[in-house]
């Protein structure tokens, strides 16, 4: 009994020890988006640890997990985290919420190389500074080249219309055309919004009070949606882009750090003759800082060093896709990343998802209606009504 | 016993379906764990071509899975003696009518109803209450949450045991002049040790699969466990790399692994002597 | 010398008294903090429109029953429950007979019981996690065997096919997992019951002349039979929190054909930081499984006694 007590004592003892352990003043804490987004930055932190004599520890997390995790730690006196990856969509719920820093007040402002389009997510309406672009993302076309030399003798289709076409053609050769993206949520959600700008359709008005997906505009896009399913497939990402790299499918909507052999632009048309639309999706990585955050000198300072044109430059060779005009167009990016053009070109011309405080909640409202109606579980129209009444509840 | 050749055939090949159906799928993750890269590109064979430690060096170099396998066996092991503790004696005074306290009976019922709730109807007060009491960058949460999920389980399964226990062995020694304390240390847990090994892997096992709470309750890479780790390896945004992915499923079973081949004895007869004979 | 002990004596007797109350107090304590406290809270949120960020500006109101209102009028909650439901029914029947089954053949096993029966537990062992990801990648259409098997046997449209991710297959598939994954634990109960049978009942039935399917029915199931309920109640309570393997593999897609009642909460209470309605979710969810467990709790309460 005694050496348990023991035991179970020490045991207790070096639990509470562990809570003792406080924080070092000098180490600042980030919480990234796993993947190459977060990679890119960690390449860079060894030499601002050296620099400013501090200490970097991170969190990685999950698309959702980053979200639900800023907003918990938001309501804490002192936050757990300095500096913050956001996503575009987040602006507005999290300006709101007070759980972002101004950075405008806290002296920071945007130098004239990064990409102008892609400030603005990051900008409230008096013109402050709340997160900054740090990884350019934004949708890509990506293609099997055998495929399209073969049944389109090497053209890209540049139209919807042709996309579809080339489908049907490589379908009735049992080659599946077009993939779509499955998971009910953001994936599917995302995967859907260029075909819907291209029919000149979006999720809500321009001043986003009304929900706009029961409309003549959405209903073509859905039905037409539904075509490219039945002449291609529907798949997870990893499987997405193995099967168009591998060539058993052809083409498909991603993102550039998937590791897409080949891709373009996306169509920006339905038919030659339609009117050209943004169609290209911006889903940037910005970097924030939290409001309640205890080191916001040492924070800001290092915001600065991650936006600075010769750090971002240096993360091209590791994935990393700045919103600057310089690294994207430099010559030793050209030379190893050609495809980085295409990201500078949908870069500039691109369409943010609306940035409401309710977005996250509208596409995991609709996410499981476009599903539905692309599994033919329920009808076009009644997938668009559902899911625009559903939707309408959301709105404040 | 006389074994007709016709069951014999029979034995073999139900043993033979039954271990593919059941082993397959492990031999899967162990088999991609050690092929390389370029192997894992698509079209894998079921033989591996290639073996390699890479994927595993890997998660020690650059995933710091050293230090991920450290906090999963603090909070297991902690949380696993503390249930433990706690629970054999919750459970033993529980069932012993000589001890007259009211809170048992409530107690009874509601370990049995905390067994069954969803842990969605916990988990956001107790990050508060965590949060507040500004403990949330320590292993505490999780550690709680393992007492949370084990302690009900525990204190059910023992409390059969304890009940099996026949009292007048205990009657008998507290005429000797032990007290209550000798009787239960001395006297009563060995008893009741088959049961304490099942129940303690299985306890073991639920804190080191803990999941659900582990997500929202872990602040910093640094304090990381294995279950998180791998949920993040198959998320990120970039392909996934099924290596690594596999060869952090190959860590996450050794440990429970090792477990059940030597204590499995325990783990057969503590269960068929305890709970299932209720 | 004396004194000390008169001391012991007296300490003796103190401890004697004191001891259900030591042995006691951690637990209780554990529990109220824990338990009781959480809970209560959760059932103050569930009337409430708590939402975490909104409500630092907008404050926490108490609005009634509406977010109960508003879970019962939406079809994707209904489509969860009839979801959680279809699956607790299928998996635990399948488990339990699969489960059954197999210790029946072990335990009739001449030799190498104790081999089948630690291969035969892995799949338990492993965490649900692991489970999840190794089943992805083996069913996966690229890098999988099973699809580039059934593509080889002449399936040619199924090349880009991903069993998670239609509504034909995406709920068999999960289940088909759990089912896989907690056969074994069944299994294991069921077997360590039958160790527990004793030989002279099927001697003594087959004095009788009773075929094998009589012994089984009038001398194994009774012995087994608590074993058999148990395993019942605790997968039926298993089954109906299903969350992180819907989570990873499929998301509660494709049209909802997988979305289960914790993992519609995750994503529209905790996701989306409205704790208020997700708490009324957790209390109905609560709710239901007392229903289920009724018997359990019934069983389990009688026995003590």
């Amino acid at each position: 009994m005694k050496k348990i007590a023991v035991v179970l004592s020490l045991l207790l003892a070096l639990c509470l020890f562990s809570t003792v352990l406080a924080d070092d003043p000098e180490t600042l804490t980030l919480i990234l988006r796993a993947g190459t987004y977060a990679d890119v930055l960690k390449e860079a932190i060894p030499a601002f640890e050296e620099a400013n004599n501090c200490k970097i520890e991170f969190s990685e997390e999950t698309f959702d997990d980053l979200h639900t995790k800023i907003a918990l730690d938001a309501v804490n006196a002192e936050g757990a985290y300095d500096v913050l990856m956001l996503d575009g969509t987040w602006m507005t719920e999290f300006t709101e919420n007070g759980v972002l820093a101004n950075l405008s007040e806290l002296g920071y402002s945007f130098d004239e190389d990064i990409i102008p389009a892609t400030t603005a997510a990051g900008v409230d309406a008096d013109g402050n500074i709340y997160m900054l672009p740090y990884y350019g993302n934004v949708t890509i076309f990506m293609y099997n080249k055998d495929l399209v030399d073969k049944y389109n003798d090497g053209v890209v289709p540049a139209t919807w219309n042709g996309v579809l076409e080339l489908s049907q053609k490589m379908k009735a050769d049992g080659v599946d055309g077009y993939i779509l993206r499955q998971g009910a949520g953001d994936p599917n959600v995302t995967d859907f919004l260029p075909v819907l700008k291209a029919f000149g359709g979006w999720v809500l008005n321009e001043d986003f009070t009304e929900v706009t997906l029961n409309t003549p505009e959405a209903k073509a896009a859905l039905e037409f949606y539904i075509d490219l399913y039945k002449a291609g497939n529907l798949l997870d990402k990893d499987n997405m882009v193995a099967a168009v790299n591998n060539g058993s499918a052809a083409m498909a909507v991603g993102w550039p750090g998937w590791g897409a052999a080949n891709y373009t632009v996306i169509p920006t048309k339905v038919s030659e003759d339609s009117e050209e639309q943004y169609t290209s999706i911006y889903g940037c990585w910005f970097l924030g800082m939290a409001e309640n955050s205890a080191k916001k000198d040492l924070a800001l300072k290092f915001l600065e060093y991650a936006m600075d044109p010769e750090v971002q430059l240096a993360t091209v060779a590791d994935g990393g896709v700045p919103c600057r005009e310089s690294s994207l167009l430099a010559e030793s990016t050209l030379e190893i990343k050609p495809n980085l053009a295409v990201v500078y070109g949908a870069l500039s011309t691109g369409t943010y998802r609306p940035a409401v405080g309710f977005y996250t909640d509208l596409v995991n409202t609709f996410g499981p209606y476009l599903d539905s109606a692309v599994m033919g579980t329920m009808s076009v129209d009644d997938a668009l009504a559902q899911g625009q009444a559903a939707c309408e509840a959301l709105l404040p | 016993m006389r074994v007709s050749t016709g069951r014999k055939v029979f034995n073999i090949v139900v043993s033979a379906i039954l271990l593919i159906v059941a082993l397959f799928p492990i031999y899967w993750l162990i088999s991609l764990a050690f092929r390389d890269t370029a192997e894992l590109s698509g079209n894998i064979s079921i033989l591996p071509k290639t073996f390699t430690l890479e994927h595993f060096v890997k998660l020690f170099t650059e995933r710091g899975y050293v230090n991920i396998i450290k906090n999963s066996l603090i909070a297991t092991i902690i949380s696993t003696v503390f249930s433990l503790a706690f629970g054999l004696a919750a459970a033993y005074v529980m069932v012993r009518s000589r001890f007259h306290l009211w809170v048992k009976a409530p107690l009874t019922v509601w370990v049995l109803l905390i067994r069954i709730l969803p842990p969605v109807a916990f988990i956001i007060p107790l990050y508060t209450t965590f949060s507040n009491a500004g403990m949330l960058g320590t292993r505490i949460p999780i550690i709680m949450a393992c007492i949370l999920i084990n302690l009900p389980l525990i204190i059910w399964f023992m409390m059969t045991f304890f009940r099996d226990l026949p009292e007048e062995v205990e009657q008998s020694a507290k005429i000797d002049g032990a007290t209550e304390f000798q009787l239960f240390w001395k006297i009563v847990l060995p008893l009741v040790a088959p049961g304490i090994a099942a129940i303690s892997m299985l306890s073991f096992m639920y804190a080191w699969n803990e999941y659900t709470y582990s997500v929202i309750f872990i602040q910093k890479s640094s304090s990381y466990t294995i279950p998180i780790s791998l949920a993040l390896l198959n998320t990120e945004d970039n392909l996934t790399q099924f290596g690594l992915v596999a060869a952090g499923g190959v860590i996450s079973v050794i440990p429970i692994t090792l477990f059940v081949i030597f204590a499995q004895n325990y783990l057969i007869a503590g269960l068929s002597s305890g709970a299932v004979k209720e | 010398m004396n004194a000390s002990i008169a001391k012991n004596k007296n300490q003796g007797f103190d401890q004697d008294k004191a001891f259900p109350h030591i042995l006691m107090a951690p637990t209780i304590l554990v529990m109220l903090a824990l338990t009781v406290y959480p809970l209560l809270f959760t059932v103050y949120y569930s009337f409430t429109d708590y939402n975490l960020l909104k409500s630092r500006k907008n404050g926490v109101n108490v609005i009634g029953f509406q977010n109960y209102v508003k879970l019962f009028q939406n079809p994707i909650f209904r489509t969860a429950i009839l979801n959680t439901v279809k699956f607790t029914i299928c998996a635990v029947l399948l488990e339990t007979i699969i489960g059954l089954l197999i210790a029946l053949f072990v335990n009739s096993l001449p030799r190498g019981q104790k081999v089948m029966r630690t291969l035969l537990l892995l799949p338990y062992l492993l965490p649900t996690v692991t489970v999840a990801l190794a089943w992805r990648m083996l069913l996966s259409s690229n890098y999988g065997p099973v699809m580039q098997w059934l593509v080889n046997m002449g399936f040619k449209n199924l090349s880009n096919y991903n069993v998670f991710f239609h509504v034909e297959t995406a709920f068999w598939a999960v289940l088909a997992i759990d089912v896989w994954q907690s056969s074994p634990f069944v299994f294991l109960l069921c077997y360590a019951s039958l160790q527990g049978v004793p030989t002279q009942q099927y001697e003594a039935a087959e004095l009788d002349g009773a075929n094998i399917f009589q012994k089984f029915w009038y001398v194994t199931v009774p012995n087994i039979k608590s074993g058999i309920f148990l395993c019942l109640l605790l997968r039926t309570i298993d089954s109906f929190r299903l969350f992180d393997k819907v989570n990873i593999l499929t998301g509660g897609g494709p049209a909802n054909s997988t979305t289960t009642i914790t993992q519609y909460l995750y994503t529209f209470g905790i996701k989306n930081l409205n704790f208020g309605f997700g708490s009324a979710g957790a209390l109905i969810m609560t709710v239901i499984v007392m229903i289920l467990a009724i018997p359990y709790i019934r069983n389990a309460i009688s026995s003590q006694k």
